[in-house]
């Protein structure tokens, strides 16, 4: 009887926990940055301009960080275009970063889905590392005073585009970051 | 067809273990004989289904019969023929038919072996087999299924992950499922004795040279595992303390601990109990390792893709856990012994030592895997633990078993006094002082290290003391020169050498690791062509880059001359490959062995613009080769110990 | 002679020892080689950070591209000044503490930290306190003093060939000859192992009575048994429960009698031709020759051909395009090869299947 206590105990109370554990995506890794003040940075545009976060205080800010490669970016990209078109008068800026990707096909990426917004390239990995990037697409909201009130970790689709600038644009920061389906970066 | 072969087989030896498991427990409530015999056919039965069933997908996988959903995932027309051979375990639905074989094949082995004999035991053994392979052949037949159809049939199949094509694929999976199945057969017959109220020795003497046996390929994938990581991954690393390279490891620690401690029950008929415990724990611990291989619970670079095969195999894991432990609580009365040492001092205190020390390292081993699951089901914090906590903690305890494994072979049974440490353990002792002083003088004073390599010598000199004093003392019994002294000594207690021999083998390994893991200095920088990077006592040119086309993938390769304090060595050409279904690049290193220390090269990047540079990372590992050796001469213990050298010996096992 | 006897300070002395070396343990700080040049100091950074992307290695080992450009980070703030700790703050501030490949050592970490030792610390003070109990019992010394002429025959009988009771089979031995056995054994090793010069005589002296006393116990009570004719010495061993049925004693009673094996042909005959014939029924039913060239020879009995009934269905029929057919050439009527289409239909066998989520997530 003791044998069994001593051991039933701890396996059951272990074999809950794995079962827990099949609920949940063990390569995840949650963000502490929601709340916290959007690291400051200097990007290079591809239209040859530097735009640096600064600038953009004031105003909400959109940011996206994609690759040519990442088929979930290219799912999403009609929908930013579309929702940039839709917020442009309101004080919201879309800005899009592209990572570990090749200048042409980053270009060709733009022109292909007629891409309007500012998009400038990390080349070095500075700023993905600034904001914790592990996937892609990954998508930071900045409200006015320069903090993160979003992070959407897979492709966006308009419902929470429009909730989640609309949050931002009050200055309401998000309990939980958002999940899709996503690729790791490389 | 194959399919329609393929999954019927499946179907139908899935009744026969159904079967299989109905039969003994009628035969014990009806007592009727016929029935026990009708389980050994059912095993049979299921053995040549299975045997069909994986014949089928073999068939398959070699004539790209891309109908099937596995082959078309698996193989492409372009792969070559052994790698569409190994195919059948390279991912989910064939990795389980493989297990499904394996542990058939060892049941049908047992049940014709044993056919006349243990008539108490065998039916209760067959139904646990038939148990086991009843639930793999379930998960099979109804969650994922290998001769699942795909259709249209496409013209060409995905193919094989890149990383798995390597001549070790051929080796490592299936000897470490050997292991694993292989702790089946002492699972069964624990829960057979178990079962049957028999509860004697008689289970452990006969399934001794099985336990060994898998507790040899266990090992023994574990080692190919590790040189595998060190050849292939290209990180220069050979144990990652990746969740499921711990779940392959976990259960090695029980399966030794239980043959150290069988020999307390063989010779004094105590911790009966314990041993039965560490027996279902091994065994539980292979199920817990397929499930977490197969759940997706923790990430690893091993996990196959997950689906509801992770239920169901948490589902059984229960089943086993509770019910095994519940089998051993009912019968624990009956196993209540009388246990009684000579003297606090003794080999059975070592051995008990032993048993510890495995023990504490497999529960901290499984907290350090299983705490980020905690920590977020409990805290909500994700946290990692990975290689430095792993290293820091588990190698005291390594280390104290290096220890132990000194003293145990030497020190004597029942009672060990004091002028009996002094004569065996004295010499051995003060000329393990002796290289740990000149070491230390020769300026070798980082304290791990250090300590590994006394403790080594300590092991390999009471090795060699002892037989020295063997070979001394046979010769004047008997004569003769001595090789022969020395064969003799070996044919006579071959249990005793062969253990001396896998010991001085992780002696070997524990080098290697000491040198590997304190002495290792890496180096990476930018190379244009033409520069060199000087690393230790190697100077490495940069001599330009390749790219060339291969059947599956396009190949960047650099060439680096090598010279080692003006000698020449040759040019190694670490590449990096391109496969057309993966994001990024697969590297491959190239690395020079010797005795002393490996040289290890890794391509980490080009750039595309500029033809002539190259970002290189070198690493200089010393003593790694010794970890192989190490595994050559356990290989080689082992087989001492388990080769039927007595004419008598033929008529067990 | 024990040297563990406790009493007089030794056994504090002992214990002191153990907490020393464990609390060493716990507190030894990990092996830092002297660092030299920047590249050593980027590395010993980077291994304690965990790469995103290739999840089990360190930062300082990962091939990814990520993990190099972390490294690249790691290295300008060491050029600008930035010590260790400032550095692995910066990375936890932004990917939390998942980022750390060992735990900070607070709130339920702690668990992770002491856990082992605390585990160790418990299995040596149990195995101490058994050890000590086991060793204290009473010693049933009360052997009455050996038969000379026993341990006569002992000494004659253990001298003879070698038989190891480990190796041999059990099955043919009663529990009672094979503690003989191993007896006998244990005093050809002893000899040898006094031979070999590694006891002293007094030692040797002392065993070699106790096994032989042991021993000659064994054969009074193994004559005993002989002499008492419903105890034969081959008896199975007394634990086995009587209620546990005793499988019938000889087997080869079936295989003689021929109207039973007969009989047992007779079903399996007729069960082989029920189930070919069910068989053949049931392919019978589920194909028949193609009516054209896009036909199939089940027809209708597919989910592939006809139109989707589930959305399951046309979820999993996109997925497959996607997966296999947008790589490979679109199918033509002309397949060199000749290979027919095969249905992905459930098995004629119609056994529930558990559905499987999204296939092909890589």
């Amino acid at each position: 009887m003791r044998i069994l206590l001593a051991v039933g105990g701890p396996a059951l109370a272990l074999l809950g926990l794995f079962a827990y554990g099949l609920t949940r995506d063990p390569r995840a890794i949650p963000t502490p940055l929601i709340g916290k003040p959007a690291t400051p940075f200097t990007l290079p545009l591809f239209d040859g301009r530097q735009l640096s976060l600064e600038e953009l205080r004031g105003k909400v800010v959109f940011l996206n960080f994609w690759a040519s490669w990442c088929p979930r970016c290219r799912a999403e990209a009609r929908t930013l275009e579309a929702a940039w078109q839709k917020y442009q008068a309101q004080d919201v800026v879309f800005l899009g970063v592209n990572i570990q990707d090749r200048e042409e096909a980053a270009r060709a990426f733009l022109q292909e889905f007629g891409i309007t917004y500012p998009n400038g390239r990390d080349t070095a990995g500075k700023i993905a590392i600034a904001y914790g990037v592990w996937g892609l697409p990954e998508t930071f909201i900045l409200d006015r005073e320069g903090r993160i009130t979003y992070k959407h970790i897979g492709a966006l689709g308009w419902t929470t585009i429009t909730t989640k600038l609309g949050e931002a644009l009050q200055g309401i920061v998000s309990t939980e970051e958002g999940k899709g389906e996503y690729l790791q970066v490389r | 067809m194959t399919a329609t072969v393929g999954y019927s087989s499946l179907v139908l030896a899935l009744a026969l273990a159904g079967w299989g498991i109905a039969a003994p427990l009628l035969g014990a409530r009806t007592g009727r004989q016929a029935f026990f015999a009708s389980a050994r056919g059912a095993i049979l039965g299921q053995f040549g289904f299975v045997t069909l069933a994986s014949l089928a997908l073999i068939y398959a996988l070699v004539t790209t019969d891309f109908s099937l959903k596995y082959v078309a995932l698996n193989t492409t027309r372009a792969t070559p023929i052994y790698y569409r051979v190994t195919g059948l375990w390279g991912a989910l639905e064939g990795s389980l038919l493989l297990w499904e074989w394996v542990l058939i094949i060892f049941s049908g082995l047992l049940a014709w072996i044993y056919r006349d004999r243990h008539p108490e035991l065998m039916p209760w053994v067959l139904l646990i087999f038939s148990g086991v392979s009843a639930f793999f052949l379930a998960v099979m037949a109804f969650a994922s299924d290998p001769f699942e159809r795909v259709f249209p049939v496409p013209a060409d199949g995905r193919g094989l992950n890149p990383l798995l094509e390597d001549a070790n694929m051929l080796t490592h999976p299936p000897l470490l499922y050997t292991g694993f199945v292989g702790l089946t057969v002492p699972y069964a017959f624990a829960m057979a004795a178990l079962i049957s109220g028999k509860l004697d020795e008689a289970w452990i003497l006969t399934t001794r040279r099985w336990t060994v046996a898998a507790w040899f390929f266990l090992t023994l994938g574990n080692l190919v595992g590790a040189w595998w990581s060190y050849h292939v991954l290209g990180w220069g690393g050979y144990w990652a303390w990746d969740p499921v390279e711990n779940a392959a490891f976990m259960p090695w620690l029980p399966a030794t601990a239980f043959l150290h401690s069988i020999q307390i029950q063989e010779r004094r008929h105590m911790l009966k109990t314990w041993n039965l415990s560490l027996i279902i724990l091994a065994f539980s611990l292979t199920i817990f390792g397929t499930f977490l291989t197969r759940s997706g619970i923790l990430s690893s670079i091993h996990a196959f893709s997950s689906g509801p095969v992770g239920l169901l195999f948490l589902g059984f894991l229960a089943v086993v856990v509770l019910g095994s432990f519940g089998l051993l609580a009912w019968r624990a009365d009956r196993l209540r012994g009388q246990p009684e040492l000579d003297a606090v001092v003794s080999r059975e205190s070592v051995f008990l030592l032993n048993n510890v020390v495995l023990v504490a390292a497999l529960f901290t081993i499984f907290l350090g895997t299983v705490f980020p699951l905690l920590s977020e089901a409990v805290a909500g914090v994700t946290v990692s633990v990975g290689a430095p906590y792993f290293n820091r903690i588990v190698t005291p305890l390594f280390l104290a078993l290096v220890f132990l494994m000194g003293v145990g072979p030497l020190i004597a049974w029942r009672k060990a006094s004091l002028d009996h440490l002094r004569r065996n353990f004295l010499g051995p002792a003060a000329l393990a002082l002796a290289v740990r002083l000149s070491l230390f003088g020769w300026r070798l004073r980082d304290f791990w290290p250090l300590l590994a390599v006394t403790l080594s010598a300590f092991v390999a000199l009471t090795i060699g003391f002892d037989t020295a004093k063997a070979v001394r003392a046979r010769r004047a019994i008997a004569g003769g020169r001595l090789p022969a002294a020395l064969a003799t000594l070996v044919w006579r207690n071959q249990r005793r050498y062969g253990g001396f021999v896998v010991h001085l083998g992780v002696v070997l390994i524990v080098l290697g690791i000491a040198g590997s893991m304190g002495y290792s200095v890496g180096r990476e920088a930018m190379l244009q062509v033409g520069q060199s990077l000087s690393i230790d006592r190697f100077h490495i040119r940069f001599e330009g880059l390749q790219a060339s086309q291969q059947p599956t993938h396009r190949r960047v390769e650099g060439r680096f001359r090598v010279t080692n304090k003006g000698h020449e060595i040759g040019v190694l050409t670490p590449a990096l490959k391109y496969f057309p279904t993966q994001p990024s690049p697969i590297g491959r290193a190239m690395f020079r062995s010797t005795l002393l220390e490996d040289l290890y090269l890794i391509l980490s990047g080009f750039s595309e613009v500029d033809e002539g540079r190259a970002t290189l990372k070198v690493l200089v590992r010393p003593l790694v080769a010794w970890i192989w050796v190490g595994g050559a001469v356990m290989t080689l213990g082992t087989l001492v110990a388990l080769w039927p050298f007595r004419p008598r010996a033929r008529q067990e096992t | 002679m024990s040297i563990f006897r406790c009493g007089n300070g030794t056994c504090t002395a002992w214990w002191l020892l153990l907490a020393w070396l464990l609390g060493l343990w716990l507190a030894w700080p990990p092996l830092v080689l002297a660092q030299v040049d920047l590249d050593e100091q980027v590395r010993q950074v980077a291994a304690q950070l965990r790469c995103p992307v290739c999840q089990n290695l360190s930062v300082a080992d990962s091939p990814s591209e990520t993990a190099q450009q972390m490294r690249g980070v790691i290295r300008d703030q060491l050029q600008a000044g930035k010590t260790r700790e400032e550095i692995k703050a910066y990375f936890l501030s932004k990917y939390g503490d998942w980022i750390l490949l060992s735990p900070r050592p607070r709130g339920l970490n702690l668990l992770v930290w002491l856990g082992p030792f605390a585990a160790t610390a418990a299995g040596l003070a149990a195995a101490t306190l058994a050890v000590r109990r086991w060793a204290r019992q009473p010693r049933p010394q009360e052997r009455p003093t050996a038969d000379p002429a026993l341990v006569e025959r002992v000494r004659r009988e253990a001298v003879g060939e070698d038989y190891d009771p480990s190796v041999a089979d059990p099955e043919g031995r009663s529990p009672l000859e094979l503690e003989r056995d191993g007896l006998y054994a244990a005093l050809r090793e002893l000899t040898f192992d006094y031979r070999a010069g590694k006891l002293s005589p007094a030692d040797y002296e002392a065993l070699c009575a106790d096994y032989e006393a042991r021993a000659a116990a064994v054969l009074a009570e193994l004559d005993r048994s002989r002499l008492a004719p419903s105890l034969p010495a081959t008896s199975p061993p007394a634990t086995s429960p009587p209620a546990t049925p005793r499988p019938s004693a000889v087997p080869q009673a079936q295989r003689a009698g021929s109207p039973r094996r007969r009989w047992r042909l007779a079903v399996g005959g007729v069960f082989l031709v029920a189930f070919a014939l069910a068989l053949g029924y049931f392919l019978g039913q589920s194909v028949r020759p193609r009516l054209g060239t896009q036909d199939t020879i089940t027809g209708d009995f597919l989910t592939g051909n006809g139109p989707v009934r589930s959305r399951r269905t046309a979820r999993g029929r996109r997925a497959t395009w996607r997966c296999c057919c947008a790589r490979a050439e679109p199918p033509t009527t002309d397949r060199t090869g000749g290979r027919p289409s095969r249905p992905s239909s459930k098995p004629w066998l119609a056994i529930p299947r558990i559905p499987r989520p999204t296939p092909f997530s890589a």
